[in-house]
């Protein structure tokens, strides 16, 4: 193959940013791309569901109470004559808006106490280190029930409670990356250039050592999702009828599986598809930053 | 302390404690990487300092510019202490000091493009600011021998031998008076060598710096130095100005380690004696006692593992021409 030559006569070298490479990577990758396609299908749902469902999400409607899928109602309705799919395109921002709150608060938390943990060592670390295994020492399940519980249920008690089992994972993650990178010569460099911590930290440290910390927390966005689905279902979750969670949904059903199956099957979908969205393109990501693969 | 000598180098120890257990710590001995060196280094001189791999060379060259905290001993720099600051009173020294690292691939963080690792240090101390650091990075791109149109590459863009171009462009850029070269070649082809040690001779003269020159290859060391002190695990066994370190090595190890370096001539070549030592370097976790060669030295006498032998001059060398050895004798080896 030819080089090419640029104006000034100097061959160019093909230049290839770690971003671009990423996404190079990722386009080829089929299964990736049918997650991106579901992803963007869920967030669409999520920002214009006023424009999509415009069928009220709570109240009694008796005259059209279970109703098999029409026309008219694509998803059917349940037993207080609700639009199922109204209900269920509302719940899509329910599910994003757990799953994301819950992922960017672990990775402050996560990238706060690994990072901590892995750049100063020493006591700061073992203190830190002994933390992160006593979280993880909980059942998770049981742990989220009970703190969810004592929060009072809602929204907002999910977020944190499933937030407060989670962030330790990301924490003991990132600090194996800190130590990793905080050793290299670059870093010391710095240090004999007369750079202080936070120059140190941020400028150097973070950003060699985020990435698959970055990738661990975006695979956990349809775990969190199914978590709050599964507290939702137990009845430990978000537990106002009116609020369209599918784990809600799932469990408040339930009864009628036999006469009319679409009530759970639809919720059941919407919350496999999205968490399957995630995981294809977690997945993707993780193979298109593999150092190995490279 | 003699006026002229910018770095004084007294007694530096550092001891690495060796631990065991994750809740109580126990101490269960110690590495003794560099143990009582002294050395001076005068204002405009290069100094060498030659030794096997785990000797305490980078020890060394990390405790002067105090990345590491020695144990004991003092570090004079320009007639001021600094082997006792820490943190923030450590700033005014880094931009005296710099270091130019062994390996070109590890010392340039790969996320940043070689414009701004060379003027991330002019920010830091605030040498230049705004548009003036990209004129100033531009500046000594050139002078180093890079293109400065190529200032928003990333080092990987690089070769060898011009990313050490950009570690030398990096130490550069706060003006220091002393570099420490930390094998600075090790990592580049033969061909790319001469370059890089070139180009550290011109600065030298240029810009009046101290080097302090870190090697194994005594070919090298040869090529730049001024004077040259031959480490062995943690001590310092020979210091002599470099022509008489070749002519007249006094140490066994000396004389060892110059018995290794190829003669260009394949006649003296083939009839010279090459000393084999026996054995490897000892671990310096518990080192041999008194002197630390006699493991490894075919003129060891029972008082070589009972009293340790001080860095002092002997006969045919002059006074500036120390040697650690109990039955130091000249013997030409080169």
């Amino acid at each position: 193959m030819a080089t090419v030559e640029t104006s000034a006569g100097v061959a160019a070298p093909e230049v290839r940013s770690l971003r671009g490479e990423t996404w190079r990577r990722l386009r080829r990758n089929r299964m990736a791309i049918a997650g991106i396609a579901i992803i963007a299908l869920v967030a669409l749902a999520a920002i214009f569901a006023d424009l999509i469902a415009t069928q009220p999400t709570e109240g009694f409607f008796a005259d059209q109470a279970r109703e098999s899928p029409s026309a008219r109602h694509w998803f059917g309705t349940d037993q207080l004559g609700l639009d199922l799919f109204s209900r269920v395109v509302h719940g899509t921002r329910i599910s994003l808006m757990v799953g994301f709150s819950v992922v960017a608060s672990i990775l402050l938390v996560g990238i706060v106490v690994g990072g901590a943990a892995g750049y100063f060592g020493g006591i700061a670390d073992t203190l830190l280190s002994r933390l992160i295994d006593v979280f993880l020492g909980f059942p998770f399940l049981v742990g989220t029930i009970i703190l969810v519980t004592a929060l009072g249920g809602g929204k907002m008690a999910v977020i944190v409670a499933i937030a407060f089992f989670s962030w330790p994972g990301i924490a003991r993650l990132f600090r194996g990356s800190v130590i990793s990178i905080r050793g290299s010569e670059y870093v010391e460099a710095a240090r004999a250039l007369g750079a202080g911590h936070l120059r140190m930290f941020f400028r150097h440290v973070l950003p060699n050592s985020v990435t698959p910390t970055l990738v661990y927390a975006f695979a956990l966005i349809p775990t969190t999702i199914i978590a709050e689905a599964a507290l939702s279902f137990l009845g430990f979750g978000i537990q106002n009828p009116a609020e369209p969670s599918w784990g809600l949904m799932i469990a408040r059903y339930r009864p009628l599986i036999q006469t009319e199956p679409h009530l759970v099957i639809f919720p059941g979908m919407a919350l496999t598809m999205t968490a399957m969205g995630f995981i294809l393109l977690g997945d993707g990501l993780r193979d298109a930053l593999d150092p190995r693969l490279r | 302390m003699t006026s002229e000598s910018l770095v004084d180098v007294r007694d530096l120890v550092k001891y690495f404690a060796v631990t065991r257990g994750i809740i109580v710590r126990r101490n269960v001995g110690w590495i003794k990487a560099v143990d009582g060196v002294s050395f001076t280094i005068k204002e405009g001189e290069t100094l060498g300092l030659v030794g096997e791999t785990g000797c305490g060379k980078s020890t060394t060259a990390r405790l002067l510019m105090r990345l590491l905290d020695p144990t004991s001993g003092t570090i004079r720099f320009a007639g001021q202490d600094v082997g006792a600051r820490r943190g923030s009173q450590l700033r005014p020294l880094r931009r005296q000091v710099q270091i130019i690292f062994q390996d070109p691939f590890a010392s340039l963080d790969p996320r940043m493009t070689v414009g701004e690792i060379i003027g991330e240090a002019m920010r830091i101390h605030r040498l230049a600011a705004g548009d003036a650091v990209h004129g100033r990075v531009q500046e000594i791109m050139e002078r180093v021998g890079l293109n400065p149109d190529r200032h928003d590459r990333y080092p990987h863009e690089f070769s060898g031998g011009q990313r050490q171009r950009v570690g030398v462009a990096r130490a550069l850029a706060v003006q220091p008076r002393f570099i420490i070269c930390d094998e600075p070649v090790s990592a580049l082809d033969v061909s790319i060598q001469a370059q890089v040690l070139n180009l550290l001779k011109d600065l030298q003269k240029e810009f009046g710096l101290t080097y302090l020159f870190i090697a194994h290859d005594l070919s090298v060391v040869r090529q730049v130095c001024d004077r040259v002190a031959v480490m062995y695990l943690g001590k310092i066994v020979e210091v002599a100005a470099r022509d008489d370190l070749y002519a007249l090595p006094m140490h066994p190890y000396t004389q060892a380690l110059l018995s290794a370096v190829p003669i260009p001539d394949p006649e003296k070549e083939r009839s010279r004696k090459r000393i084999v030592l026996q054995g490897d370097v000892p671990s310096p976790l518990n080192p041999p006692p008194a002197c630390r060669f006699h493991t490894r030295c075919w003129k060891a006498q029972q008082i070589c593992r009972e009293v340790e032998p001080p860095l002092e001059a002997h006969s045919p060398a002059g006074p500036d021409h120390p040697a650690a050895c109990h039955f130091a004798e000249a013997a030409q080896v080169v």
